[in-house]
């Protein structure tokens, strides 16, 4: 095992209000008792809308931040106490941070970690070059960081964080920002790294699916779902089809429920398993299409309806 | 290390400005030291001077650690910082030693040469490590204060008050801008006692009276209050790094 929580909770005080000389304060729940376990070389996706508690829980997992309630164990180690002890075995990539110097190349982080990881040099090199040709990185990693487009970054920072071969890679949003084609460059190299257990948040949860054997949602701190994607996969959740078409609709309204998008663009929603195939004879046989989504994304479906839960709740 | 030299060679050219700046600081203080001093022999003027030009070496090239810890956790980047298996003293210590020495390469050896064209009385080998060993303490005393300053962030967020706090005890009590024998005497015997003469006016001293009796007092006391320090810094931390927040993403 490599993770195991159990009724993990982290509250923090919110400002309720602030007056000139007093602040009232409330307790707000980040995580609130969650009770999990992670095995070796799981690829685990956790997500949730923002504010579910996910970075907290990472942070918590990490040792960087102190549960209020419950206990956690990294490597059957409590990470609070031995917070660097365990790092030598962890690699992290946070899309929203950095740890490579805005004023030097890449490689200077990279050798900073040789040395600050105890990394032999021909081990070292072995990687740095089995990373770089992964990555297609060779080019930029004598180049200041600052001078380095997003996606050349995030490769860079992928390569500092993996370089010492870390057991346990924690990924807080990696591919933020970038582009379609390094966005699927860095998914094909995750999906290399079998032999590696996987932490991996994302609001793209098409990538989840594609990165991760498991996934686990949050909402409002309280896990809320924990399966394997296969499962996940079994689901019977409904599908969306969108279209665009300059046709009259008037040939298939009242057989069914169509919703405008926009100008000349539909959508057919909540359509259950057994009815997409007529569906689509259907749109496709009477309209002439110029252009047809099938949306079938199980997670997203699952996370929508954890949205509309929580607007349900609030309202 | 390498990392901080790096880091400071990258910024070259700001430390030729800033070589600029402090060439144009020691010839305003040139100036104005000879009008105050000037019905007093030219042995204590060239004294004077020669001291101020020591402890503006020493203000270069001390570290500013306090700033980069507040960035850090301004920033975020704490956290990063947090999960590397080397502690934060010792990844500020090195890296600020580096940006340290890239500072002396560029604007030290003008100041170090300058003083020994104005130092007055004859400078000895023995005297010359003497005042290298308290360098050094000194350094690391400083360091140790800034990294105090420095964790106090965890909590405020921001410590350009504070900063600016330091900025004047050192003034009045560090000697770093006047020699503190022309302080009253109240003050001289409160920065006696204090640190943060030990970081800088002390070393001028020793500079100007090298002596193995001064050399073993200002070792001591600056051993002592490194050690006190580290064991403060350490308290102050564990509490800090236990209350932190580190939220959004």
């Amino acid at each position: 095992m490599i993770i195991e929580t159990n009724g993990l909770s982290k509250k923090y005080k919110k400002i309720k209000s602030k007056g000139l000389l007093k602040k009232e304060y409330i307790d707000y729940s980040a995580v609130n008792n969650i009770t999990l376990s992670i095995e070796k070389n799981e690829h685990i996706g956790l997500v949730g809308l923002n504010g579910s508690g996910k970075s907290t829980l990472i942070k918590m997992i990490l040792g960087i931040l102190q549960p209020t309630g419950g206990e956690v164990k990294t490597f059957d180690r409590d990470p609070v106490k031995f917070r660097q002890k365990n790092a030598m075995h962890i690699g992290i990539v946070f899309g929203q941070r950095s740890q490579l110097r805005w004023d030097l190349p890449p490689i200077d982080t990279f050798k900073l970690n040789r040395e600050i990881y105890r990394i032999p040099v021909d081990v070292y090199e072995e990687r740095l070059a089995r990373l770089t040709k992964l990555l297609d990185a060779a080019e930029f990693l004598y180049q200041p960081v600052r001078t380095l487009s997003l996606g050349q970054r995030m490769k860079a920072e992928f390569i500092a964080a993996l370089i010492h071969d870390p057991e346990l890679i924690i990924l807080d949003e990696p591919t933020i920002g970038l582009d379609v084609v390094t966005k699927n460059s860095i998914v094909s190299f995750l999906k290399t790294l079998t032999d590696k257990t996987i932490i991996f948040t994302s609001h793209d949860l098409e990538e989840v699916e594609k990165v991760c054997s498991r996934v686990i949602i949050l909402n409002r701190g309280k896990l809320v779902l924990d399966k394997s994607i296969a499962e996940v996969e079994k689901l019977d959740t409904p599908t969306t089809i969108k279209f665009t078409t300059q046709d009259d609709l008037s040939k298939i309204q009242g057989k069914l429920e169509i919703r405008k998008v926009s100008d000349s663009s539909y959508e057919v929603a909540d359509i259950a398993s057994d009815e997409v195939k007529n569906t689509l004879s259907l749109i496709t046989g009477q309209l002439d299409i110029q252009h047809i989504e099938v949306k079938r994304s199980k997670l997203e479906y699952l996370l929508e309806q954890t949205a509309e839960r929580r607007d349900n709740f609030e309202s | 290390m390498s990392m901080g030299f790096k880091k400071g060679f990258s910024s070259r050219y700001a430390l030729v400005f800033y070589l600029g700046s402090i060439l144009i600081s020691i010839t305003i203080q040139f100036f104005l030291w000879k009008a105050v001093l000037v019905n007093k022999p030219e042995v204590e003027f060239k004294q004077t001077i020669s001291y101020l030009v020591l402890m503006q070496f020493l203000s270069m090239a001390f570290p500013k650690s306090s700033y980069e810890l507040n960035d850090e956790i301004k920033s975020g980047d704490m956290a990063l910082s947090l999960l590397k298996p080397i502690s934060l003293e010792n990844k500020f210590f090195w890296e600020g030693l580096g940006y340290s020495l890239a500072k002396v390469v560029v604007i030290g050896l003008v100041e170090i040469v300058i003083y020994f064209l104005l130092v007055p009385h004859a400078v000895t080998v023995l005297s010359v490590l003497m005042v290298c060993v308290a360098i050094a303490l000194a350094y690391t005393l400083y360091f140790e204060i800034e990294l105090i300053l420095g964790t106090f962030a965890f909590y405020t967020y921001s410590i350009w008050g504070i900063a600016t706090f330091k900025s004047a005890i050192l003034l009045i009590l560090s000697g770093n801008i006047f020699p503190v024998e022309y302080y009253p005497s109240f003050i001289r015997s409160l920065s006696d006692i204090l640190p943060f003469q030990y970081s800088f006016g002390a070393v001028g001293l020793l500079s100007q009276n090298p002596s193995l009796d001064l050399f073993t007092k200002i070792v001591l006391i600056q051993l002592f209050y490194i050690v006190v320090f580290h064991f403060i810094y350490l308290g102050l931390f564990n509490r800090a790094v236990k209350s932190v927040v580190i939220q959004g993403g």
